[in-house]
């Protein structure tokens, strides 16, 4: 009986676990949009460049071998997503006749899904960057995610909600 | 002889497997099929539309094709033949000005064995190409968040929108619409493509509008149209390319990149990468000789094809022009391409 009951204790721990971990990357309808900039060698990126909007988010970005940047998204218990992209200073050029090599100078938008539970971003250049957990960029999300909720979260309007789409209109 | 066709049994079912299970992957041609086109890709509420039906299998008995506009039944092709196309024209809509158009087709057999592909959506404009949203569908067949959302920008060496409009259906139909595995309607209907009516840069690789993050932060690839012929570009970390409305050079390429994340076959001045799965080429030979050895290929086909950035190998034929070596329509995506973009598709 005794053992029976440490399993259930057990299993119902476990059960809990894992519900909250998926709960915590349960995507809802909103979209964090986040510009970084790459100028005289360095990354940076400014508050006007984080806007959450009640839409859907496009799929993640195509994820990359691991000596790639990397993407973080942290919660309260630590690493909720994280994924290698492409790197934002490539370019592929077609018919090109100069040597390459990688931009000097680049913005770029991440379209990246409003998980919940999230708190934090952050990107990683290099890998040495990840190996000392010394990211390029930290962003703490907490206020912007407040100040949405606070706006209405998901039901406001914008325009990026489609009109939906009906076969008798 | 009883025991002898008993003991063969496994076989046989081995051999039905093989020739059957496996081979029928791609499409159960037992079973009746169709893809389904419109024509003009957006409309004006003065034009009138083309819809074409092509019948890809009947099945195993006669069939019959049913074109559903809205609701309304509005044709019925009997006794169709595979590999034939057949046409209905409709419209002009007035009445959905700044609205979408609705339509599906079903095909069924004798046997009532059937097909159904749609409801498909797309906008008509006024006589302006102006909508209600500067995001037009062109062809839109689900929600953004199970599809992959495709937007059409245009430079600003198109001299006229309708152009444009053109170019971008002869992209959906006449390219993807016609390319190996994109063009299985299962693959196919993945994708929402929409119009954007904001102008676009096509120069340096490709700047979209400003409005674009706050109109469409759900989309997922972004192609640039543009008339001029110059060397185009893409850029995997927002997946955006550039490429020529008119002609189909770089068009099939450039979506190799950004939408598949497929990298360059050639040997040339431009970045090579790998993605976390499925690559089309690789760092370091060992990586392709496993990948062959695990797939039971020839690993003698791994081959140096650049020595640039440290040096690349794939197992790409180097006189055979492959989609990502050169990417005109209908050349063949090559062996690791190909199973890129069946991983691709198989992620939906």
């Amino acid at each position: 009986m005794k053992n029976k009951l440490i399993l259930m204790i057990a299993c119902v721990l476990i059960t809990n676990l894992i519900c909250v971990n998926v709960f915590s990357q349960e995507k809802i309808k909103s979209v964090l949009l986040i510009t970084i900039s790459y100028y005289d060698s360095t990354w940076s990126w400014n508050p006007e460049g984080v806007v959450i909007l009640p839409c859907d988010p496009p799929s993640l970005p195509i994820e990359m071998a691991e000596n790639n940047p990397l993407i973080v998204f942290l919660g309260d218990s630590g690493i909720l997503i994280e994924r290698h992209i492409a790197d934002p200073r490539m370019f592929l050029p077609e018919e090109y006749n100069t040597e390459y090599s990688l931009l000097d100078s680049t913005d770029i938008t991440f379209r990246l899904p409003l998980f919940k539970g999230i708190k934090e971003f952050q990107f990683y250049y290099r890998p040495e960057d990840v190996e000392a957990s010394n990211p390029n960029i930290h962003i703490d999300l907490t206020e912007y995610i407040d100040q949405y909720l606070a706006n209405g979260g998901e039901s406001q309007k914008a325009p990026c909600q489609d009109e939906p789409f009906s076969v008798q209109k | 002889m009883k025991k002898i066709l008993l003991s063969l049994t496994p076989i046989v079912f081995f051999m039905c497997f093989i020739l059957f299970g496996v081979c029928s992957c791609k499409y159960d041609w037992q079973k009746p099929a169709i893809k389904v086109k419109h024509s003009p890709i957006i409309a004006t509420s003065s034009e009138q539309v083309t819809y074409t039906v092509t019948v890809l299998s009947t099945g195993d008995s006669p069939a019959s094709v049913e074109l559903f506009i809205g609701t309304a039944l509005v044709q019925t092709f009997n006794n169709v033949t595979k590999g034939q196309t057949y046409s209905f024209t409709g419209g002009p809509y007035p009445n959905h000005e700044k609205g979408t158009i609705a339509y599906r087709a079903t095909i069924t057999s004798d046997d009532n064995d059937s097909e159904t592909r749609g409801y498909y959506y797309f906008a008509i404009t006024d006589n302006n190409y102006d909508w209600i949203n500067p995001n037009i569908p062109a062809r839109y067949t689900g929600s953004h968040n199970i599809k992959e959302d495709i937007v059409f920008h245009h430079a600003s060496d198109y001299s006229s929108f309708s152009n444009f409009v053109d170019d971008v259906g002869d992209k959906v139909w006449d390219v993807y619409g016609e390319q190996e595995y994109i063009e299985a309607p299962d693959f196919f209907d993945n994708f929402n493509f929409y119009i954007y009516r904001n102008q676009a840069q096509a120069i340096g690789c490709g700047q979209v509008h400003g409005n674009c993050n706050t109109d469409m932060p759900w989309r997922d690839v972004d192609a640039i149209l543009h008339v001029a012929e110059f060397g185009d570009c893409a850029r995997i970390a927002d997946r955006t390319f550039t490429a020529e409305g008119p002609s189909t050079q770089s068009f099939l390429h450039e979506s190799g990149h950004a939408v598949f994340g497929l990298s360059d076959e050639y040997d040339g001045n431009t970045a090579y990468f790998m993605p976390a799965v499925e690559p089309n080429i690789w760092p370091h030979e060992t990586i392709g000789l496993a990948e062959q050895i695990t797939k039971g290929r020839d690993p003698k086909k791994v081959w140096r094809f650049t020595t640039n950035q440290g040096g690349w190998w794939g197992i790409h034929d180097k006189d055979v022009k492959t989609v990502m070596m050169q990417g005109w329509v209908g050349e063949p995506w090559g062996k690791e391409a190909s199973e890129r973009v069946i991983w691709y598709f198989s992620q939906f």
